[in-house]
């Protein structure tokens, strides 16, 4: 049978090629694969890709980094025991951090972790003696938005830091949280001007 | 032009707003020194929530998730998996129970009560399977196929293929708004010819299939079907078994493996 001639050859621009690539080129589901097939530097390259997004999220919606090691590493060792189960249809962001919001959830639940925060928070404070005036200041900018995202709904919070701290699409931010495009984007103009009128803004 | 509203300035900030209206308030910014301050502060804001933790980020979570790891994978799988017996004494009731009564009492609800099912519960097979579908549009740009294609872009297809039992053959097509069938792997276009299922790679991540295929589609949803199997299929066996299904249903081939992918095609 000869193709028809809406098929045509393509011209071996490789979009994806197998696992002769170093594991650092795979895309995520990829690395999730092979991690299920028993390559744990496939997860240990996954881990190091999201890390520090990771970090910096549940730094955001925690509001201490100190519970954000925690909650982050939680998260990833949720996603190992969910390799199982996971089906590799180029969501993975959506999932993992579907994954972390409720990690962050329950370390704020715990109140047993309120009195590790008191702890580390004061280990942190000595530590700041060392640091330099610059990253003293850039610590206390950053306080300061922790603080006033604090003060949001968990809703908006949570919207706003998807987007703007994770880098997630609209429609990555409705899979997250099960809410319609519309929605999300509703309640991340609500929560900017919140943030806004928190953080000192004149005009609202 | 009065000064522009807050939410306003958020909408320009993120691209929310028509090319006319980015252009007035453009026009605005250049004027109304005040309202540039403005911006400028809520760019600030936005700018702020993404600025990296050093201290925080500089720790490798790896060695931590390593060892939770290991902790857990020395835990008996007993103690992690199993349900007290009496849980599970109930449940096994429970089920016996409820298959008894659908299956004598209300045989017209069978095929609905297997469809949902189907639906929630991912068959083992499917989970060593995956479809890729790439968009290659006119002027040349590619993209992973996720909500929304052209009606005329090209399509590309890598396919996974693991598990201890890796599957043989593969179809590849499409079913669209008006429930028209098209194909891409066997190539199919005329009724006279009735081509099978292609043979595929075994223990492959990710196989890129060389050919990029074009079809003229109705506008609305679009579901793309593969069906792995370990035996080779006529494409006229696949449509007459898919043309009583619902749209995204499984296809009900005994031990295929599938992954089914909604997209919409634009108008």
């Amino acid at each position: 049978m000869g193709k028809p001639d809406n098929i045509i050859p393509f011209d071996r621009r490789k979009v994806l090629e197998s696992t002769d690539k170093p594991l650092g080129e795979l895309d995520d589901d990829e690395l999730m694969l092979l991690a299920r097939g028993g390559c744990g530097e496939a997860f240990d390259t996954l881990v190091r890709r999201h890390q520090g997004r990771v970090l910096r999220v549940a730094g955001r919606i925690l509001g201490q980094s100190a519970l954000a090691k925690d909650a982050a590493q939680k998260a990833f060792f949720s996603v190992y025991r969910s390799l199982e189960s996971y089906q590799a249809r180029g969501r993975f962001r959506s999932f993992m951090y579907r994954v972390l919001l409720n990690q962050c959830l329950m370390e704020k639940r715990s109140a047993k972790r309120q009195e590790l925060i008191r702890d580390r928070v004061a280990a942190a404070e000595a530590v700041n003696s060392n640091m330099t005036e610059k990253k003293i200041l850039a610590r206390e900018r950053r306080l300061e938005l922790e603080r006033a995202l604090g003060r949001l709904s968990r809703k908006l919070r949570e919207v706003l830091v998807l987007r703007f701290v994770a880098d997630l699409s609209y429609a990555e931010i409705s899979e997250v949280l099960k809410v319609p495009v519309g929605t999300v984007k509703s309640r991340m103009f609500s929560g900017l001007e919140r943030l806004r009128r928190i953080m000192g803004g004149q005009r609202l | 032009m009065t000064d522009i509203s807050t939410r306003e300035m958020f909408q320009y900030l993120v691209g929310e707003v028509t090319r006319v209206r980015a252009d007035e308030i453009d026009a605005h910014l250049a004027a109304c020194h005040s309202c540039q301050t403005e911006l400028d502060g809520l760019r600030g804001m936005i700018e702020l929530m993404d600025e990296p933790d050093e201290e925080l980020e500089s720790v490798d979570l790896v060695p931590e998730v390593r060892k939770m790891i290991e902790i857990d994978s020395e835990k008996p799988r007993q103690h992690r998996r199993s349900l007290p017996a009496a849980v599970v004494l109930i449940g096994a009731l429970l089920v016996a129970v409820a298959a008894v009564t659908i299956w004598t009492g209300f045989p017209e609800e069978r095929e609905i009560f297997r469809a949902k099912s189907s639906g929630t519960m991912i068959p083992e097979q499917d989970r060593w399977v995956a479809l890729r579908a790439y968009r290659l549009g006119e002027s040349g740009q590619t993209g992973r196929l996720s909500t929304g294609m052209k009606n005329d872009d090209f399509l590309l297809f890598a396919y996974t293929n693991l598990g201890e039992q890796t599957k043989r053959y593969l179809m590849i097509f499409a079913v669209d708004a008006r429930g028209k069938v098209h194909w891409y792997h066997p190539g199919y276009t005329s009724a006279e010819s009735d081509p099978a299922s292609m043979p595929i790679e075994s223990n492959v991540t990710s196989e890129e299939l060389p050919e990029k295929i074009r079809h003229d589609y109705s506008a609305g949803p679009l579901w793309i079907y593969s069906l792995f199997t370990d035996q080779p299929m006529k494409v006229s066996a696949v449509e007459a078994m898919i043309s009583g299904l619902r749209p995204g249903e499984r296809i009900p081939v005994e031990d295929s493996a599938q992954h089914i992918l909604k997209t919409v095609v634009e108008p």
